[in-house]
């Protein structure tokens, strides 16, 4: 992990974005207090937590494999945490009913963790992390071990969850859906390094690096170099011929190599008629997937690019057709 | 869906422990039972059997009419097999209640040592199985007599002015039984403590669990089944065991094995001996027995 630094605001739902291995978990550790980092410090609330172990940091955590206590009841386990705070009996069972409410789960305090299901035991590892009243909460990967409709059920009762609480929420996955449909922020790691944060919208669509732009949703990345900017556009040149123009953040001289990167649903075809300018292409290819269609463009010169239509869209090419490719102003981002 | 193996196969599977239980557990235990019903005898061997050796039913009704219970009534009666039963049980126990926390302590200092000095540790656990159990416990006699070892660094740390009379006690069959046990009640200890989800005491610690906590709320409760393992493997033998008592105990140390010895050795009272033997059986069958139903009630709870 390297020169990384990220301030959370209170209440807001944060969301760590990131491969497998780029320390997005590793970070979680660290502001939980499990691992003490080489230099550099975690502050909550204006006080440093250099030096403080976990069992007395103001945060909980909540662990990918849940690690529920099996000798302890869903009752047991979603109270362990408040004998060691100040509540008196009553108020801790008052607690733990209260949390037991929140996360649907009333009725099950007596059952065993291994007597529930892995969406109860989801929630009751939820419970148990909220039952502190923590001021952020830190999820590693809560959703990954829910198969794919309780997965998207959760994620929207997580999201109402915390906005109802209005505690911040930490969390870490490599679900960019996920990150995208949950998260008032985004922050993107990459080999230990925060490359980019900002609200899901903003790094879609203003990804800053080739990485972010194809770790985040699909892209097309093309090559290219610069022509020329103006107004806040960097027109590029194409080797297959034709330009594209493109936002972009960084001052580029005419000539220098960039990429520029394009949604696949950002891209309009349409019929080629009379004589081939701009950008031209053959379609090699059209899939279908479900809710949309897949088209494979080969420009001339070269590169394939991926055009999604919706499915029922008006105008759907077949293959063998000749198209030009329409990219709107705003639609691609210029990249270093 | 198919199953494995053929049911013949199943049949050798589970008949060739059920025989080898059969043979050298339970028959040995019958013969035993056997002797116990018969009369002492000066004769090779000494006894002269009361049950017939026949399937004769009217022998046999004769006999069991006739069957005397008189070894079981002098154990009973007897306060010499009462205390020497009483004598094992209390050492067996006390020497448990020692050897576990002291098994704990070096099972959890194992099970959070580096994971690559793991094996090494436990093969020093084993290590002292490699040489006879008896020289073992010789050298204990070297170390716990008048000018032994032991009283030589007392003597010579000044924390005792005289040397200590410790061998020939039951302080010394202690020592022995804790030295002697101590690696039966480590391992199964370690095995627990070793299999434990690391991220359980980080989840403790997380919900504000300090270090003791931590050890008394999930460490300690997750490794009962090691320790009433450990303590089992510990306590029964400890019951009926012979040489310590025999080589560091005194005069007066009354332990079963070493009642079971003398009657049968030095007595030549088959019979008694043999009762004696199951007797010791009976101690420790119900203790088992007991133990493994809580335990498995336990873990029908958890599940």
């Amino acid at each position: 992990m390297d020169g990384l630094s990220l301030d959370l605001a209170e209440g807001e739902f944060f969301c760590l974005l990131g491969p497998s291995g780029c320390g997005k978990s590793t970070l979680l550790r660290i502001l939980a207090g499990f691992e003490e980092p080489d230099d550099g410090e975690a502050v909550l609330d204006g006080a440093s937590l250099r030096q403080v172990p976990p069992h007395r940091r103001a945060l909980n955590m909540m662990f990918q494999s849940y690690a529920l206590f099996p000798h302890l009841t869903v009752a047991g386990n979603v109270g362990y945490g408040l004998r060691f705070g100040d509540l008196g009996r009553r108020d801790r069972a008052e607690r733990v009913r209260e949390m037991l409410r929140l996360v649907r789960l009333d009725g099950l305090g007596e059952r065993y963790p291994a007597q529930l299901s892995g969406g109860q035991r989801q929630r009751v590892a939820l419970a148990r992390a909220l039952a502190r009243r923590p001021r952020v909460l830190l999820l590693d990967e809560p959703l990954a071990a829910l198969d794919r409709t309780l997965r998207e059920e959760t994620r929207a009762e997580l999201k109402d969850l915390q906005g109802r609480l209005g505690t911040t929420f930490v969390m870490v996955t490599h679900d960019q859906d996920e990150a995208m449909t949950i998260a008032d922020r985004i922050g993107i790691m990459q080999a230990g390094r925060l490359v980019q944060v900002g609200p899901p919208r903003e790094v879609y669509e203003r990804p800053r690096t080739r990485f972010v732009a194809g770790f985040v949703g699909d892209t097309n990345l093309l090559e290219g170099v610069v022509v020329g900017q103006h107004g806040g556009l960097t027109r590029v040149a194409l080797p297959s011929g034709g330009e594209i123009a493109g936002a972009s953040e960084t001052a580029f001289s005419p000539g220098a190599p960039v990429a520029v990167a394009v949604r696949p649903e950002r891209i309009e075809l349409r019929p080629l008629a009379g004589e081939p300018s701009g950008l031209t292409g053959e379609v090699a290819e059209v899939v279908f997937a479900g809710p949309w269609l897949e088209c494979r463009v080969k420009l001339r010169g070269g590169p394939v690019l991926r055009v999604t239509r919706p499915n029922g869209a008006a105008l759907v090419p077949a293959p063998g057709d000749s198209v030009a490719l329409c990219v709107p102003a705003g639609a691609a981002v210029v990249l270093p | 869906m198919t199953r494995l193996g053929s049911p013949l196969a199943r049949a050798v599977i589970l008949g060739v422990p059920a025989l080898w239980l059969a043979l050298f557990v339970l028959l040995p235990f019958l013969v035993l039972g056997r002797i116990s019903l018969s009369e002492s005898a000066v004769a090779r061997p000494p006894y002269r059997p009361h049950l017939p050796s026949s399937l004769d039913p009217a022998a046999w009704a004769d006999a069991l009419a006739r069957l005397s219970l008189d070894r079981y009534r002098t154990l009973a009666e007897d306060p010499l097999y009462r205390d020497a039963a009483l004598s094992s049980l209390g050492l067996a126990a006390l020497a448990t209640a020692l050897v576990l926390p002291l098994g704990y302590g070096i099972a959890l200092a194992m099970a959070r040592a580096p994971e690559r000095w793991r094996p090494a540790l436990v093969a020093i656990v084993i290590l002292p199985f490699w040489t006879g159990f008896l020289v073992r416990v010789y050298a204990w006699i070297a170390i716990l007599k008048q000018d032994g070892w032991l009283n030589q660094a007392l003597l010579a740390l000044g924390i005792v002015e005289r040397p200590l009379a410790v061998l020939n006690t039951d302080a010394a069959v202690l020592i022995g039984l804790v030295y002697a046990y101590l690696p039966f009640a480590i391992l199964p200890i370690y095995a627990t403590l070793e299999r434990q989800d690391p991220t359980l005491v980080e989840a403790a610690a997380d919900l504000g669990a300090s270090p003791t906590r931590r050890f008394w709320t999930v460490t300690l409760p997750l490794s009962w089944p090691g320790i009433a393992a450990g303590g089992l493997l510990c306590f029964i033998p400890m019951v009926g065991e012979y040489v310590i008592p025999d080589l560091l105990g005194g005069a007066d140390t009354l332990m079963l094995g070493r009642t079971l010895w003398i009657e049968f050795s030095s007595n030549r009272d088959w019979p008694l001996a043999a009762a004696v033997a199951l007797v010791l059986l009976a101690l420790l069958v119900v203790p088992i027995v007991l133990l493994r139903e809580i335990e498995a009630r336990r873990l029908e709870a958890g599940r």
